[in-house]
């Protein structure tokens, strides 16, 4: 019961703690600790990977976006996301705008990125699930 | 245009999913009752899915109608759904594991044990049955982080009960009190799930894996380069666990694993080892060292502890093997990956394995270890079972205090191991010889090992009271 399928799904859920903390920023202009975290967490990960002297990539450890599969995962989705910048995006701190059309600039990127890592998360762990129990 | 019979039609059919979990949970008057921790998790999964339905009800009202919102909206149902795909898989081995198909003397003196740790003083357990015989999985702090991120996604959720442990036996072994000795690692993979020691082990295996590796480098691929620190984070795991198990109750962890897995029916005609036909049981896996190292280190901390010298004399053929695989030598080894890593894997383990002993320590400090008391105590109480008597009234004549668990449980396995025919030649008509007369007269040992821990029990909620 304890699988590799599991790590999937908690990346799928961190993901969709960060979509929610991102509504929240569009829609009423906070940004809260955990966002930032997860920010971090993710950059640091991505960062790992493709640091020289590193060549072990990051340890696993508590946080979601660490273990195996949850990197590969994240490499896939950086890979395939339309902006490049993406890690230096996450690296920064939101900024505080009084309209919402401003925040949502400000965080379409963020938002996309989330929304397809929690896409991609739940895929690998449906085929894993549904190949060995359907 | 959103789309918004689709949605009301997914969240009711999500809603509809969540009832069918939902009634596992509930209590059922006149049936068999709960262990404390399996009641208290099931009861939160009662208020997560009431939670949970109360958010589907009220979700088909907030459809958002940009395209960016929608999408991400949309995809939230799917991941509540295969979130609840992962509590199914707990709910129904959870409810079928009530008192009545569980070693509960067994599981309240570990669990007393464990609250005797610094900073377990309020842990409990709740068990599960599982389908495999294997009690080497384990549901811990995992499991603690998903239940409690799908009750923030839901909103007003009771938390997820604080110190609670979730833990898998085979659902045929319930009467099986010296194989369920195996519990003790679980309990381990709950200790480090609880101390968050990836976290903590987590430099010290990315310095060991540096110091290691460094010689080798040229040969070290990308992918796995990748791979090992996960893989090497499990195998620091399973072995933190099993050393856990030893420093928690004695040899006769070592006992039930090794008799798990049969690994004693490896020893060849003169007792030795042969490395080759042993093969397979010397590959490490992706997610576990291989069996025979971790019975070597099983052995070493046995050494280390104090106990190998009360096992020494032992004649029968598990502690043969446990000899045997202490002496096994580090090369033997073989690892799932590139043979020209293989040193890499054995220095970065020898690196490693001192400073899981040390955590362990830590973890359990100020728990005796048991083996002085074993050495006054095991003669009294092997001189009790083999008369047939349940040995709850053995006190140790410095202290006054009733005999431990650890020294019942490793009193009962040695017996069973070694004297067994002794036993049984005290009674009319019963052949040591005979399978189906030594089934009976275990089951007769762990009957009595099972009303001793019972005893201990109840005199030691005498004593607090």
């Amino acid at each position: 019961m304890y699988e590799n399928s599991d790590r999937y799904l908690a990346l799928a859920l961190a993901s969709r703690k960060a979509l929610r903390s991102l509504n929240d920023y569009v829609k009423l202009g906070t940004v809260d600790e955990k966002l930032q975290n997860i920010f971090e967490e993710v950059v640091k990960s991505l960062k790992a990977t493709k640091d020289a002297n590193n060549l072990f990539g990051p340890m696993p450890t508590e946080s979601p976006f660490t273990t195996y599969e949850q990197v590969r995962t994240l490499e896939e989705v950086e890979s395939e996301h339309k902006d490049k910048n993406i890690v230096q995006k996450l690296s920064q701190q939101l900024k505080k705008y009084d309209s919402e059309k401003q925040r949502r600039d400000e965080a379409e990127a963020a938002i996309e990125f989330f929304y397809m890592l929690e896409n991609r998360a739940l895929h690998h762990y449906s085929s894993q699930i549904g190949s060995r129990e359907l | 245009m959103p789309d918004v019979e689709g949605i009301t039609h997914e969240a009711a059919s999500l809603y509809r999913f969540i009832e069918s979990i939902e009634r596992f949970c509930a209590s059922q008057p006149g049936f068999a009752a709960y262990l404390e921790g399996s009641s208290k998790f099931l009861s939160f999964i009662e208020g997560l899915a009431n939670s949970t339905k109360t958010y589907l009800e009220a979700r088909p009202k907030n459809v958002p109608d940009n395209a960016s919102d929608y999408r991400v909206y949309r995809q939230e149902l799917r991941t509540l759904r295969f979130a609840w795909h992962y509590v199914h898989r707990l709910v129904k081995p959870v409810a079928d594991a009530h008192t009545l198909h569980l070693p509960e003397s067994l599981i309240d003196c570990l669990v007393r044990r464990l609250r005797s740790m610094p900073d377990f003083a309020a842990s409990e357990l709740a068990i599960l049955h599982i389908r495999e015989l294997n009690y080497l999985q384990v549901i811990a702090g995992d499991m603690r982080a998903k239940l409690t991120e799908i009750a923030s996604l839901v909103g007003t959720s009771p938390p997820f009960p604080p110190n609670l442990g979730l833990i898998g036996i085979p659902y045929s072994q319930a009467k099986s009190i010296l194989i369920n000795s195996l519990i003790a690692h679980e309990i381990g993979h709950f200790v480090f799930e609880t101390r968050q020691l990836r976290d903590v082990l987590g430099p010290k295996i990315k310095a060991a894996l540096d110091t290691a590796f460094k010689p080798v480098l040229s040969k070290l691929q990308m992918e796995d380069a990748r791979r090992i620190p996960g893989v090497f984070t499990s195998w620091s795991e399973e072995l933190f666990c099993d050393l856990f198990a030893v420093r928690f109750i004695g040899p006769c962890y070592c006992y039930a694993f090794i008799e798990t897995f049969d690994l004693s029916s490896h020893l060849e005609i003169d007792g030795t080892i042969h490395l080759r036909f042993a093969a397979p049981q010397l590959l490490f896996a992706l997610s576990h060292p291989a069996h025979f190292y971790r019975i070597q280190k099983q052995a070493e901390m046995l050494g280390k502890l104090g106990w190998w010298a009360h096992i020494v004399n032992s004649e029968c053929a598990t502690q043969k093997f446990l000899a045997r695989c202490e002496a096994l030598p580090a090369s033997c080894f073989l690892f799932p990956f590139n043979a020209a890593l293989q040193k890499g894997f054995i220095d970065a383990l020898d690196l490693l394995v001192a400073d899981l002993v040390a955590t362990v320590e830590e973890c359990v400090q100020g728990t005796d270890t048991g083996v002085k008391e074993y050495s006054r105590l095991s003669q009294r109480v092997r001189e009790c079972f083999l008369e047939g008597i349940v040995p709850s009234m053995v006190r140790d004549p410095e202290s006054g205090k009733p005999v431990d668990a650890v020294t019942v449980l490793n009193v009962a396995y040695q017996l069973y191991l070694d004297n067994l025919p002794d036993l049984m030649g005290r009674i009319l008509d019963q052949d040591a010889g005979s399978a189906k007369d030594r089934t009976r007269w275990t089951e007769k040992l762990e009957q009595w090992t099972l009303k001793t821990l019972g005893d201990l029990a109840l005199i030691s909620s005498k004593v607090g009271a």
